[in-house]
């Protein structure tokens, strides 16, 4: 759901190959549950493979369905369930546990009301604190199994998981009581209803789910997170891979993104100390994306309290769910809400494009005042939509002319890094002193300027003592490949063969110069090799995988049982529930807007011929692809009188309209339109540019297709300008939302 | 000893519509734009839950009875030893016989030089005992290549076991490409345009 | 589409060209005194295949760039257009000799005619068949093919050559007794043809079926219905015919006043028909892949 091998994921190639090599032997089936048919493993004649179209915006009703079966059933693992601690499960043969156990205080009169039951609450002793834990452990209460009393979680080796009742008086239910409520809500036949899938479907996958014990597994991928229900979508993952305990188990939901450490304090250099560093983080200071903090927890709320406010309500809506959002921190910029950016900075980015609902002239017009952000700077290799507002572009390589050492992806249960390193020379402007303007290169020379500890000279330290300098990207990325190259144990020197074979000894001379001569040729055989990965045979161990850690899956999560809306005073599910997207006050969008009169749902997916916001300036994509189009169903053009390649119009209740070409499709579900997402484009050399007094006339070209247009959420006060958006994590709604489709 | 006969072998099955096979050809080859020696066609099969999404790269074919081999009136079509149908750019007058003549219609006029060109099954790698690059590339390892008349070639022994059927075979051409899975392809309700990469050659009748 | 209205017009012209010869040569042999006629034929012949030459040459673009390209035309003899070369040849050097022999002693040697007969004919079918021997478009069947472009091509070559004789009023037409048949004769052969060949085209099976009948369609329904009927059936071929039946109409009844007007409209129309059938079949063709 929401990852479709062969047409998405990452790593593409990886994925689709692995996926279709087992698919084409019988070794595996698989259901590809999307609203859009896409080119992908969705092949015509191998057995075994499924495409079910379903309605977007409804991955949790459809995983409901999946859960509900199988409650029903009663085929989930018991045991597995049962376990109240990490150490219980894994001496069961596990390598997770849930808190299906764990208890919930639902008396209302309690001061620890929607609280998990801490031992305090129990009246139950709490075993002597560790000397070295530098966070409190909290201890859960669970009914045991074996005595049927409370017990704390980590003194129970099996507990309940369907208990209601009391614990010294208070009034509690066990977690997995949660995940049933909502689960047993709506009936099977409504879940097809809602998901436009059936019955029989869902009944199949959840049979076929819990056969194979911990060898299944569920994974709801990024694109399916990209709803405003979409924090709802993927909790359903882990709640379905708890049902059989498949979390980091070989065969199950198994471990992956293993990497080893490179580009921090590794076993070479220390790259991520630096003496004198200034202390900033999410303790002494705010996100300006408005993330890891409830609206209650700032002190603006404190401060509005203290001088006699009640329930102040905030500009924008704060989110404790994700670590960081990039769409929510344009969103703030342009707000000037929680502060004002002074200075913005913007790397390698295109959130006027990226963003769904931000590509529109309220957007742009605030991105140019100055009163609104005083100096904007962007590093970029391109004057994309975002970088063409700002008042000074540092150019920037592209990526075949950087470094980067980044956890490989993949699904791939191994562990190991991929390295990228120049392939060849920078076209950008050359430095005085003979290194390419990079963004690597800008920071270094800003740092410089500024005085600030890291940068320069006496920048690096090695493991040795002995420091080094950092004035361009190879000084810094080259240690890191040294660092990943001694990891654990040394790699071999690089053979002479490989050397010849790829020009490894005509390199710049300034790679060899940041590390020493016992590092360099082993340095080379990493690069040589484009990574570092660890035999796969050392990747499992006793069924399950080599790096699980103690892992917890949440039926109940406290954090969002405790995120009162600050608008309605409403509280988010704890538990997996199906709820329609609503705007960022709870209220469902279809309470606001008549879903009679805008009947369609955008599902916005990856493109094949663009990216995201690059491509679109590749002569040879657009040869393949002129531009995208606005797929509508058979069913649903022809109720429209729609015909395949009319101009369609296609409006949300903001008033946006965008204008395509219609592809009317069998694979695509009903209720809904698929478009691909980077297209569109009003700058990336679509635009005249004038750089110098020198015009470069645009290309349009460049511009054609269909940009998404989502709608803006209207109940915030006026003036705010706020793209519909998930109201947990503030993920975009570029899928689902409200719109009316049109003959043009 | 028989005579070696270079050819491909695509496994629909496999074919995901990346699209990767046309761009490593484009920059293989140097193809000019809206040009290409192999491209992608893709389109929906069936409805409701049995749709599902064809994808067929097609090329030059190298039949062995080339009809643009035939009708090239200064010779400059002309096939190797192994089989690879090949044009000599400094004998083409660029009269377009040759692309009248093929019914694959894969072979295109270069706009600026006026000579015609396709698909060399990358001669230039392939006469060197390399994969052209749509093969070497194609993500799902959907496209083999090699001698069709040696039986212990890859691309032989997948052609035994999965069969291979050809493009327009009662044409009676003898093709050197072959696909696993073509009939049952062809014979699928067509429920969407047909794309070449991503932009449409045959709109959805009615 | 792989050619174009210059290959179109070269189709035309060569027709038109190997028609005008045979007009000239077949009047020598039953009225030789219609000198005026006979040079119009033997001027128009020769010029009109050059011009298309020409035109060949040009749409060869890499061979318009290396010129030098254009003497390997005689490489390849399993090729109707290495053939057609040798034709075209032919057909030149006989035709001007015509031309010239005709300028300096208003007749031509009766063997030069009959070679220059045989050259016409191959100058006319060869394109037919060169055509149909492109299995790409289904649409270009080799047997009826060039039996239309021989009918065509007489067509428009005796229009040509008859309108110059009617527009110069040399009074020269009306003695040769064999043009009233022809007159109505040409059209229908040319109309049944036409018929032949779009029947012929909906019956193919196989792997060219659906383009076959696409090319059918296209012509007698889709975006070239109007070129077709009205272009084709009713300028080229119904209303050649009609006029002509009211010109013998009159004739019969007065002798002496035969309308020129009328013929050369007549004459006009059958042009028309001529180029448009052979941009027809160019650009009508659908190809075997659809696309």
């Amino acid at each position: 759901m929401g990852a479709f091998p062969g047409s998405n994921g990452k790593s593409f190639q990886g994925i689709a190959k692995r996926t279709l090599e087992r698919l084409k032997t019988g070794e595996c089936t698989i259901d590809v549950v999307d609203p859009v048919l896409g080119n992908g493993c969705v092949t015509p004649t191998i057995e075994g493979i499924n495409w079910i179209p379903i309605k977007t915006a409804t991955n949790a009703a459809f995983a409901l369905g999946i859960v509900r079966k199988i409650l029903e059933d009663k085929t989930y693992d018991a045991a597995f369930l049962s376990y109240p601690n990490y150490q219980s499960a894994f001496a069961g043969g596990f390598a997770s546990y849930t808190n299906a156990s764990h208890l919930v205080i639902v008396d209302e009169s309690h001061p620890n009301y929607r609280k998990l039951m801490r031992a305090s609450d129990a009246g139950l002793e709490e075993p002597p604190a560790d000397p070295k834990a530098t966070t409190p452990v909290p201890y859960y209460v669970v009914i045991d199994q074996a005595t049927g009393q409370p017990a704390i979680h980590t003194q129970s080796d099996a507990a309940q998981f369907e208990y209601e009742g009391e614990v010294n008086g208070v009034k509690v239910r066990s977690s997995f009581l949660f995940l049933k409520d909502n689960a047993y809500e709506h009936t099977m036949d409504e879940y097809a209803e809602i998901t436009g899938t059936s019955v029989a479907t869902m009944e199949r996958i959840a049979k076929e789910f819990v056969s194979h014990g911990t060898k299944a597994s569920a994974r709801l991928g990024f694109g399916g997170s990209a709803t405003a229900n979409g924090t709802t979508g993927v909790l359903a993952y882990p709640a379905l891979n708890g049902l059989i305990g498949s979390a980091q188990m070989t065969g199950g939901c198994n471990c992956y993104r293993i990497g080893s450490k490179t580009t921090t304090d590794g076993d070479r250099y220390k790259l991520a100390t630096i003496k004198g560093k200034p202390t900033v983080s999410a303790k002494n200071a705010t996100y300006i994306c408005r993330t890891q903090k409830l609206f209650s927890q700032t002190d603006e709320y404190k401060a509005r309290v203290a001088a006699g406010e009640k329930d102040p309500k905030p500009k924008l809506p704060w989110l404790n769910v994700p670590s960081t959002s990039d769409n929510q921190a344009l969103v703030s910029i342009v707000n000037e809400y929680p502060y004002q950016a002074k200075i913005l900075v913007s790397w390698m980015t295109n959130t006027i494009q990226a963003t769904s609902g931000a590509l529109r002239d309220s957007v742009i017009e605030k991105l140019k005042d100055t009163s609104v952000v005083p100096l904007h700077i962007a590093c970029d290799a391109f004057i994309g939509e975002h970088a063409q507002l700002a008042d000074y572009i540092v150019p920037d390589t592209t990526p075949f002319e950087s470094f980067g050492l980044v956890t490989q992806e993949g699904y791939w249960r191994g562990k190991g890094n991929t390295v990228r390193w120049q392939a060849k020379q920078p076209s950008t402007v050359e430095l005085s002193d003979g290194r390419f303007a990079s963004f690597e290169a800008f920071c270094v020379d800003v740092a410089k300027a500024c005085d600030m500890p890291g940068f320069g000279d006496n920048a690096i330290e090695a493991t040795d003592g002995t420091v080094y300098p950092l004035n361009d990207a190879a000084d810094f990325f080259l240690k890191a490949v040294a660092n990943l190259a001694f990891a654990e144990e040394p790699v071999a020197d690089v053979s002479a063969e490989d050397v010849k074979l790829q020009a490894l000894d005509e390199l710049p001379a300034a790679w060899k110069d940041a590390v020493t001569d016992e590092e360099w040729p082993k340095v080379l055989n990493v690069l040589s090799r484009g990574g570092r990965f660890w035999p796969i045979e050392t990747s499992q161990k006793n069924g399950r995988s080599a790096y699980a850690k103690e892992y917890l899956i949440q039926y109940y999560s406290e954090k969002k049982a405790l995120n009162k809306n600050p608008y309605s005073g409403a509280f988010p599910d704890a538990a997996l529930r199906y709820v329609p997207e609503d705007f960022c006050d709870r209220t469902p969008i279809a309470e606001v807007y008549s879903e009679q009169e805008w009947p369609f749902r955008s599902t916005n997916y990856k493109p094949r011929f663009r990216s995201i916001s690059m491509q679109a300036n590749s002569p040879i994509m657009r040869d393949l692809c002129e531009k995208n189009y606005l797929e509508i169903s058979l069913d649903d053009a022809a109720a429209l009188g729609i015909k395949d390649g009319d101009t369609v119009s296609i409006t949300n209740p903001t008033g946006d309209v965008m204008k395509g070409e219609a592809m009317v499709r069998a694979g695509i579900a009903r209720g809904t339109f698929g478009v691909a997402y980077g297209y569109g484009h009003h700058a990336y050399g679509a635009q005249d540019t004038e750089v110098d007094g020198t015009l470069t006339k645009g290309d349009p070209a460049i511009g054609s297709g269909v940009h998404l247009q989502t709608m803006l959420d209207p109940t915030l006060e006026d003036g705010v300008i706020y793209p519909h958006v998930d109201s947990d994590a503030g993920s975009p709604g570029r899928s689902g939302g409200m719109y009316k489709i049109e003959k043009a | 000893m028989t005579e070696k006969r270079l050819g491909m072998l695509i496994d629909l099955s496999l074919c995901i519509g990346c699209n990767a096979c046309a761009v490593a050809c484009k920059q293989e080859n140097g193809v000019p734009l809206t040009k290409f020696n192999t491209w992608v066609e893709s389109w929906d099969v069936g409805t409701g839950e049995q749709t599902r999404r064809a994808n067929e790269p097609k090329l030059c074919n190298h039949c062995a009875d080339a009809p643009c081999v035939k009708v090239c009136p200064t010779g400059a079509s002309y096939r190797t030893e192994e089989g690879v149908v090949l044009v000599d750019e400094e004998k083409c007058i660029g009269c377009k016989y040759c692309m009248a003549a093929c019914p694959f219609q894969a072979r295109w006029v270069d706009d600026d030089t006026g000579e015609v060109g396709k698909c060399t099954f990358c001669y230039h790698r392939s006469s060197q005992g390399l994969l052209p690059a749509c093969v070497s590339t194609c993500v799902t390892r959907a496209r083999y290549f090699g001698d069709l008349n040696d039986p212990e070639s890859d691309i032989a022994k997948k052609a035994a076991e999965a069969g291979g059927e050809a493009l327009y075979a009662d044409l009676g051409l003898d093709p050197a490409v072959l696909y696993v899975g073509l009939s049952q392809v062809e014979s699928m309700p067509v429920t969407s345009a047909i794309h070449r990469g991503g932009n449409v050659v045959k709109p959805l009748e009615g | 589409m792989v050619w174009d209205g210059i290959i179109a017009c070269y189709l035309f012209l060569a027709g038109l060209g190997a028609g005008a010869f045979a007009l000239a040569a077949l009047a020598g042999f039953v009225k030789p005194d219609a000198t005026k006629l006979r040079l119009a034929g033997y001027l128009i012949a020769p010029i009109a295949v050059a011009v298309g030459t020409v035109l060949l040459m040009v749409d060869a673009k890499a061979g318009l760039m290396n010129p030098l390209r254009f003497f390997g035309l005689l490489a390849n003899f399993s090729s109707v257009m290495a053939w057609g070369v040798v034709i075209l040849i032919l057909f030149m050097i006989v035709s001007v000799a015509a031309l010239v022999i005709m300028l300096r002693k208003k007749s031509t040697p009766k063997a030069l005619d009959i070679v220059g007969l045989v050259c016409a004919v191959a100058v006319a079918m060869y394109t037919g068949l060169l055509l149909g021997d492109a299995p790409g478009f289904p649409l270009w069947n080799p047997v009826v093919l060039p039996l239309l472009f021989l009918v065509s091509a007489v067509s428009s070559g005796f229009a040509a050559v008859l309108l110059a004789a009617h527009a110069g009023k040399t009074g020269e037409p009306e003695g040769l007794g064999f043009l009233k048949k022809t007159g109505l004769a040409l059209p229908v052969l040319e109309a049944v043809l036409v018929v032949a060949l779009l029947a012929v085209t909906a019956s193919v099976g196989g792997s060219a079926g659906p383009a076959a009948a696409a090319s059918v369609a296209n012509l007698v329904s889709g975006p070239y219905a109007v070129a077709f009927w009205l272009g084709l059936v009713v300028v080229g071929l119904a209303l050649p015919f009609c006029l002509e039946l009211v010109r013998a109409a009159q004739a019969k009844k007065n002798p002496e006043a035969a309308s020129s007007g009328m013929a050369i409209a007549g004459e006009a129309c059958v042009l028309v028909g001529g180029f448009l059938l052979r941009y027809l079949v160019i650009m009508a063709a659908v190809p075997l892949v659809l696309f």
